[in-house]
């Protein structure tokens, strides 16, 4: 299986801090892709980085092959032409992603006059037949209104209808439904999935709520500290967790199998980027840690086919997982 | 919580009565700035059809009347009716009020705009140019330059121009900064958008606000400041009528003929409040998002 986009070694230099340093992971044509980790702990960093959108004064390293090219090392121009035509983006607060003084269908048809070439009143059947896809209720009577007349959950239906327009092939979704309610949070998902279906879309799904991920990723990876922490495939990390963080992770959702029980925190706070520990980013909070997991950082190593990952303790992760189960 | 509840649709209804979503209620303010702008307007577009006489014509034997009914603003030294040269006044104080403000609006905005998206050099240069300009009183500078150039309504447009672009380039660069930072920004460049598509039609129509509100003003500003140029001679020439020479006309008749510059001075007066509460009522509807 070829990868759609295959991400090596990537890291973002910021001054002297590296809030990205080595990541990697692929992803397949038709996959989701969830990358979970907390507030700063790289995510957003990363799926900007692979459109080369970050300010000037953060260096990345590394590489992203698109279909066998590599992004970072294009040059603007090249790049430009797949932002939005193949790469699509949507954002976490919808109401700031959009354009407050152009109705939503000037947007939509401002998105397929530049990547489709197509104008006037192709255009505009074309933008009905996309809000309609993703969802919006007469969607003839709504393009000519503006982004404040729509509701949460509207706006960010209309943010992936103008993503849409360019028929990317990958979209990537950065915290789309944190800022919606729980029910909508649900409606947003399960479009994100019949879109994948539908369009045979691969999507990358950054968040840092694991429940968003296990109902809809196929697989996963987890960032801590701007490092990949485990990679597999989403049921196997939920049955068989391999790294203490993602234990720790999963053990701070409520779970239903765990009701009445005290939910257990991960002690301590993430390190800082700019002096991160030098061994195993997590050992500093890590109650399974050993001497040698401050010394290196340690490497990824295979649990199984597909699942990955960078703890030197997984076999005692393993037994604790299955203990709790 | 009851009370709030039953309070609130009242309030609204005070507040807004008959209130419609696109467009809302004019305020009298506004309403009567527009008002005496159009009036200026007609003035300015056809003043030999307002004016009742030709602002040229002399009359020897009619000089330096009082106001009467014939000559409602009075006449001057030279026996010609000051309200028709009051009307045809404003055709070249419109001029004024224009052509000083357009350039600077047009290449201030866009002069603006690409120092504020793009930053570097170029906006450390414009911000130094900025420190340079605002260290010297607006019309000291103009006067300067016409002094140079010489006087004449032409060298005066060159002279406000060349500065008052720097003051409306400063107001969008401020503008810009703010809304390039803004997430539509970003999603115009993940969209594949190129830098004149994100600067000119999606942040350019989200920083314009301020910009219109202070070329109202402006304008106000530009038929004072070509009132006062004429007044000191170096704006509009005689015999040509303009509110500013008409007062320094009038000023060696202030104690026997108080009419000659009274009347024009009332005029920029109308003129500078016209465009003060029209200015007023683009900015309330620019601020209702």
């Amino acid at each position: 299986m070829t990868s759609l986009l295959e991400v090596r070694d990537l890291a973002v230099q910021i001054g002297p801090a590296r809030p990205v340093d080595g990541v990697s992971f692929a992803l397949a044509r038709g996959e989701v892709l969830g990358i979970v980790g907390e507030s700063g702990s790289g995510k957003s960093l990363t799926l900007r980085a692979i459109l080369k959108l970050l300010p000037g004064i953060a260096r990345t390293s590394g590489a992203a092959l698109w279909q066998g090219r590599d992004l970072l090392a294009m040059p603007e121009a090249e790049i430009r032409r797949l932002r939005g035509r193949e790469i699509g983006m949507i954002f976490q607060e919808p109401m700031t992603a959009l354009d407050p003084v152009l109705p939503i269908g000037l947007q939509i048809t401002e998105s397929l006059g530049e990547h489709l070439a197509l104008h006037g009143a192709a255009a505009r059947r074309r933008a009905v037949e996309l809000l309609d896809l993703v969802g919006i209720p007469g969607a003839r009577r709504r393009l000519d209104s503006f982004p404040h007349e729509f509701s949460g959950g509207m706006r960010q239906r209309a943010m992936i209808a103008i993503a849409l327009a360019g028929e990317p092939k990958l979209l990537l979704a950065d915290e789309p439904t944190t800022a919606l309610d729980v029910t909508i949070q649900d409606q947003i998902l399960r479009l994100l999935l019949r879109l994948r279906d539908e369009l045979a879309m691969s999507v990358i799904l950054v968040t840092h709520d694991l429940g968003i991920v296990a109902g809809t990723c196929d697989r996963v990876a987890v960032l801590y500290a701007g490092r990949i922490m485990e990679t597999g495939p989403t049921g196997a990390i939920y049955r068989t967790p391999g790294h203490a963080y993602t234990l720790g992770l999963m053990r701070s959702v409520p779970h239903r199998a765990l009701a009445r029980q005290r939910l257990q925190g991960i002690p301590g706070v993430p390190p800082d980027p700019g002096r991160m520990p030098p061994g195993c980013r997590f050992a500093p909070r890590c109650t399974l840690a050993v001497a040698a997991c401050h010394q290196a950082p340690p490497p990824l190593r295979p649990l199984g086919p597909t699942h990955a990952t960078a703890c030197l303790r997984a076999e005692a992760v393993a037994g604790m997982a299955a203990v709790a189960a | 919580m009851s009370e709030v509840a039953a309070a609130a649709p009242a309030l609204a209804g005070a507040a807004t009565p008959g209130r419609t979503r696109r467009l809302p209620r004019l305020r009298p303010g506004p309403l009567l700035g527009a008002a005496i702008v159009l009036l200026l307007l007609v003035c300015a577009v056809a003043p030999d059809w307002v004016a009742p006489y030709s602002p040229l014509k002399f009359d020897y034997r009619g000089t330096l009347r009082p106001p009467s009914w014939a000559h409602p603003f009075g006449t001057d030294n030279f026996g010609r009716d000051i309200l028709s040269r009051v009307i045809w006044a404003t055709r070249i104080d419109m001029q004024i009020a224009i052509f000083s403000t357009l350039f600077p609006a047009v290449f201030g905005t866009v002069a603006g705009c690409l120092v504020g998206y793009f930053g570097g050099v170029a906006d450390l240069l414009f911000r130094r140019l900025v420190d340079l300009v605002v260290t010297v009183p607006f019309l000291v500078l103009v006067i300067a330059i016409v002094a140079v150039l010489g006087p004449g309504l032409v060298n005066m447009y060159v002279a406000v121009s060349a500065v008052g672009w720097i003051f409306y380039a400063r107001l969008m660069r401020g503008e810009i900064l703010a809304q390039k930072r803004r997430d539509y920004a970003a999603a115009g460049r993940v969209m594949g958008y190129g830098w004149p598509r994100i600067v000119f039609r999606h942040l350019l129509p989200n920083a314009i606000s301020p910009v219109l509100v202070f070329w109202m003003t402006d304008m106000a500003l530009c038929i004072l400041l070509g009132s006062s140029l004429g007044y000191l001679g170096l704006g509009a020439q005689p015999p040509t009528a303009e509110w500013g020479v008409l007062i320094a006309d009038g000023k060696n008749f202030m104690t026997t003929a108080w009419w000659m510059s009274i009347f024009p001075g009332m005029a920029i007066v109308l003129a500078g409040i016209g465009f003060s509460l029209l200015g007023d009522g683009v900015a309330a509807l620019v601020r209702r998002r």
